[in-house]
């Protein structure tokens, strides 16, 4: 078992959403010890009506159980 | 106190590691803990707050929740039992060099002596733990342990033979004295390096299982610094950090796994909690979000900055927004006696004829 920090963006729900959204996101990486959304920003990508997505920022710490993991993973965006 | 039945219940939190201006230091928001145990009936807050290294201050109302725990009870997935005592076990890095060991058994020693702490004998780790400490983009530090495994098999060891119901853990830190980082966080100023790494040593310990936790960095002492900041001041006393760690897991709650007909009475479930204060700019952690979809009045407090931009409003979460903790406990107390905060003021504007539902926040921006 390894602990390693990740970085995703998950777009921004309502919190119940947001908070599902998230730990399924960690879990694709490993299984999530400690998390927190530490930023949020506007996504560059234009929507058809010309809005754009608010995308939540977060940073965590996950398990996995392979010794082969990459130590500290780029940003995903979900 | 209070001829109401229903205890009035304040959650309390102050996010580690992300350069916090009160709590941020060394157990520096124990001051605000110990106004909100005045006017809560119960408080429940984490190792981050309460710990002030050789200082402490053991609250009768409070309940010391690792951070790893608090988010699983503010989901609702675990309870919280009040005990009277824990026998508190010791787990010691193997990293750590003798005389450094042989510093933090004494204050073991001395808890047991002078504060009458039950304690069981300690283990030591079959390997060193290999703390790495790690600062992220957002400014927020994190950190993992090399093995985990090793940390693990320790504190079985401790519940199994020792008999330990609730587990301090020491781990050998980096000693970085000539970092920015460090002289910062000695004034008073920036993100605390370890914070990060200390969460998550907590974290991974009472996520298996299940006993309350918390840590206790072992470093090799500075060099005295005279313009030291009375907010890091507490951790620069003595030789280790332990004896707060020690008071606090000594009466922490245990953790209730099963809402079932064998559930313990008078466990505390997350409906229990009236309250909830956090800093202004840290409201993206899991806790919030959980309690954010619950009747629990959530506070932010803006004087507490952090190195984070997370405001409630950005998340869709409805709050009382205030400047001060003063401020907040204003808003408790009046809480509490069952008043809108708002008939405290000056202006109170009138009722409007509710006409349409309010519509929900929109996490989309328009760019004009």
């Amino acid at each position: 078992m390894i602990a390693r920090f990740v970085s995703i963006e998950v777009p921004l729900k309502d919190p119940a959403e947001l908070q599902r959204s998230i730990l399924q996101a960690l879990q694709s990486q490993g299984e999530p010890l400690r998390w927190a959304i530490t930023g949020i920003k506007v996504d560059k990508e234009q929507l058809s009506d010309g809005a754009h997505r608010q995308i939540a920022q977060i940073e965590a710490v996950v398990l996995s159980p392979t010794q082969f993991a990459i130590p500290f993973t780029s940003v995903t965006t979900v | 106190m209070s001829v109401n039945p229903r205890p009035y219940t304040v959650m309390f939190i102050v996010p580690t590691g992300i350069g916090a201006a009160i709590g941020g230091y060394a157990g520096d928001a124990l001051p605000v803990a110990k106004a909100m145990a005045q006017v809560a009936d119960r408080l429940i807050t984490h190792p981050n707050v309460m710990n002030g290294a050789s200082l402490y201050w053991s609250l009768p109302n409070a309940l010391y929740v690792e951070g790893y725990g608090l988010d699983q009870f503010a989901a609702g997935s675990w309870g919280l039992r009040p005990v009277h005592q824990n026998r508190v076990g010791l787990v010691l890095d193997q990293a750590i060099e003798p005389d450094l060991r042989l510093r933090h058994l004494q204050v073991a020693d001395a808890a047991r002596a002078t504060l009458g702490l039950s304690l069981t004998d300690y283990v030591v780790t079959d390997a060193p733990l290999g703390v790495e400490l790690r600062t992220a983009d957002s400014g927020a530090t994190w950190g993992t342990i090399q093995n985990p495994g090793s940390l693990l098999r320790a504190v079985e060891k401790l519940l199994t033979q020792a008999k330990a119901e609730a587990v301090a853990i020491v781990a050998r830190f980096p000693d970085d004295p000539g970092t920015e980082a460090l002289m910062q966080y000695r004034h008073g100023q920036g993100v605390d390096p370890l914070a990060g790494a200390e969460a998550v040593i907590s974290h991974l310990v009472v996520r298996t299982f299940q006993i309350p936790c918390a840590h206790a960095p072992a470093l090799s002492p500075l060099p005295i610094d005279p313009t030291l900041s009375p907010r890091s001041a507490a951790e620069e006393l003595g030789y280790t950090f332990l004896p707060c760690v020690l008071v606090g897991l000594s009466r922490a709650p245990q953790f209730v796994i099963s809402r079932e007909a064998t559930c313990p009475a008078g466990t505390i479930w997350a409906n229990a909690v009236d309250a909830l204060v956090i800093p202004a700019s840290a409201c993206g952690g899991s806790a919030v979000l959980s309690l954010s979809q619950t009747p629990t009045q959530i506070i932010t407090v803006q004087e507490n900055q952090t190195s984070l931009n997370v405001p409630a409003e950005a998340l869709g979460i409805e709050t009382i927004a205030v400047h001060s903790y003063l401020e907040a406990l204003g808003v408790l107390v009046a809480h509490r006696a069952g008043l809108n905060p708002d008939s405290l003021r000056s202006q109170i504007p009138n009722l409007q004829e509710c006409l349409e539902t309010v519509p929900k926040p929109s996490f989309l921006q328009e760019i004009r």
